[in-house]
Order: structure tokens, then C-alpha cells, then sequence
């Protein structure tokens, strides 16, 4: 879909960017040696440190991919939402103060507290780059759907701009400066969503299934169903505009309820089938197509791309509110929700077909669904589990929510932040603060979906676009300044990834595991040359992956920190005979066998390589359920047969 | 009694003791627990009961999700107002939390 640009918003987010990037500059001058570029010299005051916590946390995944899945499919974003948050349930009771006791710059470190082993260095480091890199690649695809719109960019130079500012940032800065701009972003960001909550508040429900652009959708009928395998048979609509089926193709297009026509003119339009209750009659419905022929060209809704009428029109609305009113008015946020339950709403879900003379289609088509049907989990495609018979699905829920839920509390870059702080009470008061801010937008994130959902203004093609969009459907004003945010969301969060992988470079596989002294300096240059060498390959990731939902992508990540590193962190603090070789041993399998899990997934053989899902070896796509007490198991096995005759576990070298 | 040790695990011995925060910690912990995986379990096994069951209009799963998010909240200031401090956390043996 193409965006047109404005200067407004252009100039909005320059600035934007411009003030992130010279505060930090400007704050970044003071972290000369590896305490203060790591650690921010543990200075941190604790009320900053959680607004901070919120603003590395709610990433892209968070703003744009649960509000996102939440606009397209409705209720299901909404536990992604629950289950990022009670991940910092554990993060403070029971990780927060004994990491903080027992650490100095990463995680190795205290999972190593007790041994000093190299092993355990080499395991947590790499463990911590690999979680690293799979959590930065749905930022770094954030990043380039965000550019599209806002500066009208192709996907990749979105990315590549991402990619090159936040290496200069954490080249330059470190910690201290990262921590001002996530706490910058992190307050903007939930103070915005809280704007923008209002205003979907304050405009709230209207009925009509109009684009924001203006186009109203056709609804033609009502028709006799049979007259849908008539070659003759001309749709008419009010305006006297007229279509006859493409009877070559109908066949193909009636399994998926959709049909295919040509107006006068010859223009290709479909239409889907709307049945009418206790009749014979039918209503069709405007659906939109994208074609794409053998020889690459395209033609959106019938025209070439770029002509006035070639391009897709923002969808999204309500079909019937409850009474056949109008339209609303200001709701509360629980009116908002019951009016919306009672209403019957309309989706854009998309499919493709393809054409006897090899033409590619995709189809973007209206379904009417009650909202109460809306509000139930179960309705995504990324949850069918939920509803399904199949023992194997609904594994694969309780998968992904125990990863979320054992993930946050074991993610790199959320545990080096409580390095960032003086002392154990100062953890402890920024996790709560962290929880009272992050919490609070994931209230929002509920009626900014459903905003998104009916405003008009979606890109069908696009669920990453959905907040950014409902903004621009309020004030183009408000639009840039979420783009901002939502930029600066990512900034903030990659800079944090990065550094906390560069760490991990410095501190744990060069200074801790290859055993090189390195003074002050030296470290941070390491930690730097690290920061553009990750970054580079993020960079990379960032445009392989652009098609899939940024917080899909993030799920994954949560699953492979929470295999690799929580069973050991726990088991460390809270199991006496863990050994050094079981926390080896744990951290390994757990990462491995994650990450060959989602590799040889359902899903990835279906969105990565393009192949069947059905070929994939592994019954259900999400590995925690499995991995996470693989690890645990392997943890306790290992120590049980390493342990030695008390004390001697905590002697090495 | 350790009174200037910062780690009150003594972990020369290889015996972590837990200190009453973490006793606090993990004792909210649990309560969390059950209420997060009875959420998911329902909506995994009973995914009908969370849409079917409704009360002022809003069905069970609004109500229990957003009631999670809120509890993870409520449960973290009472974990914040009842933890002793360091100082106090430092000095074992008494095991009754101060404001």
C-alpha cells in the first residue's frame, strides 16, 4: 500500500529524532570507562531506571504487533499483552534483588557468581547473543514499516536508517545515554497511548462501512444466490454502475465465497458473499485485489498501480451497532467495550488465488463478524489452538504463554538495567515502577486494537501499521507523533539489545571466556567494534523477515531466553547443588534445542522457507512447554551427576 | 549473624537461606501463578466458558485478563510496601516484615 507524505509529520519526527539523538550525545560524553558505559556507574536513579524498564520493554512487538494482531483479529493480541506483563511478575520476585546482589555488568555474571567458570561465561554469552539477535530482528522490521508511511521509504532503507542511528548511539554513548532515551520513550510512549486511547474514546462508535479516504464500500443486493452462476447476470449498483461474472474464473473464486466480475469498462472487482439469514438471497460486499502477472506487473483493484483509482483504500469499520444507531458518541472505556460486543464488525482477511493464466491474486475481502466473537481468544490464525479439538494446538498456547511468562524475567537486555541502579531496593522500586507503566499501557493496547479495527484507516496488507494509522485517522498531527514515538520505541529498544550483546562480547567471551585482560578501555573499544558488528547483521535480518508480524517474531525470542537462561538463573539462586557443569549444560540445551525447535517449526517452514507446514517434523510450533523443563531437567541430571562432596561444588581452576 | 555481609545466602557453605523478602516474594509469587495459568488453562480447555460467561456485558476474558494486569500491579505495591529494607534484610533471624 502506498503512503503519501506530509511535512507536517516530516517535521515533527525529524525533530523528534533529532532531540533523542542530541540528548544522548550530550549525556553519552560522560561514560568513558566500562562501569559508567555498561553500567551507567550503577547511578541510575530508581524512578528512572522503571520508566526506563517500560521503555526498552514495549518495544515495536508491543505498540505496533499487539496492536496490530489485536485490529486484524481482535481479542488474541490481548494475551500476548497479559503474558508480556506477568513476565515481570517473576522479574520481581523472584530475579530483581538477587541478580542485583550478585552481578556487575551482565547476566553471566551472576549466573557465574558462585563458580567463576569460563564455561559458564562462554554459555551465558552466547546464549545472551542469540536471544540478542532474535529480538532485534522483529525491532529492526518495526523500524522499516514505520518509515513507509512517514517518510514514503522503501522497507529497507527504513531499517538501514534504524540500523546506522542507533550504532552511532551506542558507539557513542553507552549505557547512561540509552537509559535517558528509553526513559524518554518510554514515558512518551505510554503517556501517547493514553492520548490516543481518549481520543478512540471520545470519537466512539460509528456505523458505515466507509474507507478513510473516503471511498464508500458497495454492498449490492439483495440478489437471488443462484444468479451467481448466470454468465448474463448484471450486479447493479445504486448509482447504475453495472459488472458481469467472470465466468472463467468463478469456479475457482466460489470455494473461498468470493466473485470474481468485470464492469463495463472491463475492470476487474470482486465481491464476497454475504448470506442473508432464512433466505435464498444474497448481499455482495466490495472486496479489494491486488494482481500480480507473470511478468511482474500489478494492478491494484483493477487499475495499474499509481493511477487516481489503482491503489487499496484504507479499511476497516462497523457493519451494525447495536439499535441501528448512527453512531455513538463518547463511550467510557467499559461502555466502549460492551457497545463494541454488541455490534457487528468488519474485517479485512486476505487470501490468494491463483489465475488459469498464472496471475497471482490477492484478495482482500470483507467478513462480518458479531464483536462479542471478537472479544474471545481463540479467533487469530496465531492462536487456532485455542479452538481447536487437537491435543498438539492446544500445547502450542500453552507454549507461547509460558514463554512470555518465563521469558521477560530472562531477557539480556531487561536484566543488565538492574546494573543501572545503586542496590537491591532500588531494583526492587524500579521493577514496580516498571510494572505500573508497562501495565498501563497494556490496558490500553486493548482499546487501540479495537480502535485501529473500526477507524477506517487500515492498511489491509499491513497488521504492523495498525496504531500508527488509527492515529493518522484522528489528527495528522497525532500520527507524526506516534511515528515518532513508535521510531524512537525502536531506537531506544535496539540500543539496548545491542549494547547488552556487546557486553556480552566484551565482558563474557573476550575478558571472561577467552580469559584476555583487558583494561577500562579496551573493553569498551571491544564492546564497540561488537555494537557495529551486531548491528550490521541486524540489519540484514531486518529486511529478510519484513513480512512477518513483529510480534510474532518476538514470541520466538521470549521462547529460546526463557529455555536458555531461567531454568539456570533459578535453579542458581535457589537450588544448593547446582553444579557448574549442570548451569553449563541447562543454558546449552535449553538455547539449542529451542532454537532447532521453531527452526524445523510448522511456522517457520511455512513463513520462512515457503514450504509446507506439514513436512515440519515438530507437532506444534511454539517450543516452551518442551524446552523450558528440558533445561530444568537437564540442570538437576547434570548436577546430580557432577555434584561432589559438600563445598567442592563452588572450587574450580 | 552477618552484619556486614551484603550476600545473606552464605553460599561457602553451599546453603542459600532465603531472606523474608524473598519468602514475601515467592509466597505472591504463587498467588499470581495460580491466577495467570488458570487463565491460560480455561482459555486453552474451556475457551466457551470465557466468552459465554458475562457479567455487566463484559465476558469472562476481558474481565480476567485485564483483572491480570491489574493484579500483577497490586501484588507488586504490596510487595513494595512489606519488604524490609536492606539494612533491616541484612540482620536475619527476625521474620516479621516492617513497613
Amino acid at each position: 500500500m502506498s503512503h503519501s507524505v506530509s511535512p507536517i509529520s516530516l517535521l515533527v519526527f525529524l525533530l523528534f529524532v533529532g532531540l533523542t539523538l542530541g540528548l544522548s550525545f550530550f549525556l553519552g560524553r560522560r561514560a568513558g570507562s566500562a562501569q559508567g558505559y555498561f553500567a551507567a556507574h550503577g547511578q541510575i536513579p530508581w524512578f528512572v531506571n522503571g520508566i526506563a524498564f517500560a521503555g526498552d520493554y514495549l518495544s515495536a512487538a508491543s505498540f505496533l504487533g499487539i496492536c496490530g494482531m489485536i485490529a486484524f483479529s481482535g481479542y488474541d493480541g490481548f494475551l500476548y499483552s497479559i503474558g508480556y506483563l506477568a513476565g515481570w511478575i517473576v522479574a520481581l520476585f523472584v530475579i530483581a534483588e538477587p541478580i542485583k546482589r550478585r552481578g556487575k555488568f551482565t547476566f553471566a555474571d551472576c549466573l557465574d557468581s558462585t563458580f567463576q567458570s569460563r564455561g559458564i561465561r562462554l554459555a551465558a554469552g552466547l546464549s545472551t547473543l542469540v536471544v540478542s539477535t532474535f529480538y532485534l530482528i522483529p525491532q529492526m522490521v518495526g523500524a522499516g514499516v514505520l518509515i513507509q508511511p512517514l517518510l514514503g521509504l522503501p522497507h529497507w532503507a527504513g531499517v538501514l536508517v534504524v540500523g546506522a542511528v542507533v550504532i552511532l548511539i551506542v558507539v557513542t554513548a553507552g549505557m547512561v545515554s540509552t537509559t535517558w532515551v528509553q526513559f524518554l520513550k518510554g514515558a512518551l510512549l505510554v503517556v501517547f497511548s493514553l492520548v490516543l486511547t481518549v481520543a478512540v474514546l471520545s470519537r466512539g462508535l460509528e456505523s458505515g462501512n466507509r474507507s478513510r479516504d473516503g471511498h464508500e464500500f458497495l454492498r449490492l443486493g439483495p440478489t437471488p444466490a443462484s444468479a451467481l452462476t448466470d454468465g448474463n447476470f448484471r450486479l447493479t449498483s445504486a448509482t447504475g454502475e453495472t459488472w458481469l461474472i467472470d465466468m472463467s474464473l468463478a469456479e475457482q473464486y466460489r470455494a473461498k465465497k468470493l466473485v470474481p466480475t468485470r464492469s463495463s469498462s472491463g475492470r476487474f472487482q470482486v465481491f464476497s458473499v454475504e448470506p442473508i439469514a432464512n433466505s435464498a438471497d444474497i448481499f455482495l460486499r466490495e472486496a479489494q485485489s491486488i494482481l500480480v502477472t507473470g511478468n511482474g506487473e500489478r494492478l491494484v483493484n483493477g487499475l495499474p498501480v499509481g493511477s487516481q483509482e489503482g491503489r487499496l483504500h484504507p479499511a476497516g469499520g462497523i457493519a451494525r451497532l447495536p439499535g441501528d444507531q448512527a453512531r455513538t458518541g463518547p463511550l467510557g472505556p467499559w461502555d466502549y467495550l460492551r457497545v463494541f460486543a454488541a455490534s457487528e464488525i468488519v474485517r479485512w482477511p486476505s487470501t490468494t488465488i491463483e489465475h488459469p493464466d498464472g496471475i497471482k491474486a490477492t484478495i482482500y475481502y470483507q467478513q462480518l463478524d458479531p464483536g462479542s466473537e471478537l472479544l474471545r481468544p481463540g479467533g487469530s490464525p496465531t492462536f487456532p489452538g485455542i479452538r481447536s479439538e487437537k491435543l498438539a494446538d492446544k500445547f502450542n498456547f500453552l507454549s507461547l504463554m509460558l514463554a512470555l511468562f518465563c521469558g521477560t524475567a530472562s531477557l539480556p537486555h531487561i536484566l543488565i538495567r538492574y546494573y543501572t541502579v545503586k542496590d537491591e531496593a532500588a531494583a526492587r522500586k524500579s521493577t514496580i515502577v516498571g510494572i505500573a507503566s508497562i501495565g498501563s499501557f497494556y490496558v490500553l493496547t486493548l482499546f487501540m486494537g479495537l480502535g485501529a479495527m473500526t477507524s477506517g484507516a487500515l492498511d489491509v496488507t499491513d497488521s504492523n501499521l495498525a496504531a500508527p494509522l488509527l492515529a493518522r485517522s484522528i489528527s495528522e498531527l497525532l500520527f507524526a507523533l506516534i511515528s515518532a514515538i513508535a521510531f524512537t520505541t525502536v531506537l531506544g529498544t535496539v540500543s539496548g539489545l545491542i549494547l547488552a550483546s556487546a557486553g556480552a562480547v566484551a565482558h563474557d567471551l573476550v575478558g571472561g571466556w577467552a580469559g584476555v585482560v583487558l583494561n577500562d578501555r579496551e573493553k569498551v573499544r571491544i564492546a564497540k567494534l561488537s555494537s557495529i558488528a551486531v548491528g550490521g547483521i541486524a540489519i540484514l535480518l531486518g529486511i529478510l523477515f519484513a513480512k512477518l508480524n513483529v510480534n510474532y517474531l518476538v514470541g520466538w525470542a521470549f521462547s529460546v531466553a526463557a529455555s536458555a537462561n531461567l531454568p539456570a538463573l533459578t535453579m542458581l539462586l535457589f537450588w544448593k547443588r547446582t553444579t557448574r557443569q549442570g548451569v553449563i549444560c541447562s543454558v546449552l540445551v535449553g538455547m539449542l534445542s529451542s532454537l532447532g525447535w521453531i527452526l524445523l517449526s510448522g511456522d517457520t517452514f511455512s513463513k520462512v522457507y515457503g514450504l509446507p507446514a506439514e513436512q515440519s517434523p515438530i507437532p506444534f510450533s511454539q517450543p516452551g512447554i518442551v524446552t523450558i523443563p528440558l533445561a530444568f531437567l537437564t540442570l538437576v541430571v547434570v548436577s546430580q551427576l557432577t555434584s561432589s562432596p559438600k563445598g567442592s561444588n563452588f572450587q574450580e581452576k | 549473624m552477618k552484619p556486614n555481609g551484603p550476600i545473606p545466602e552464605s553460599l561457602e557453605t553451599g546453603v542459600l537461606r532465603l531472606t523474608a523478602n524473598a519468602r514475601l516474594g515467592l509466597f505472591l509469587f504463587a498467588i499470581y501463578c495460580l491466577v495467570y495459568f488458570g487463565f491460560v488453562l480455561v482459555n486453552a480447555f474451556a475457551p466457551r466458558w470465557m466468552s459465554d460467561t458475562t457479567w455487566a456485558g463484559l465476558n469472562l476474558a476481558v474481565l480476567w485478563g485485564m483483572s491480570l494486569i491489574v493484579l500483577a500491579f497490586g501484588l507488586s505495591l504490596i510487595y513494595g510496601l512489606l519488604c524490609r529494607s536492606e539494612t533491616d534484610a541484612k540482620s536475619p533471624g527476625d521474620s516479621s516484615p516492617s513497613a
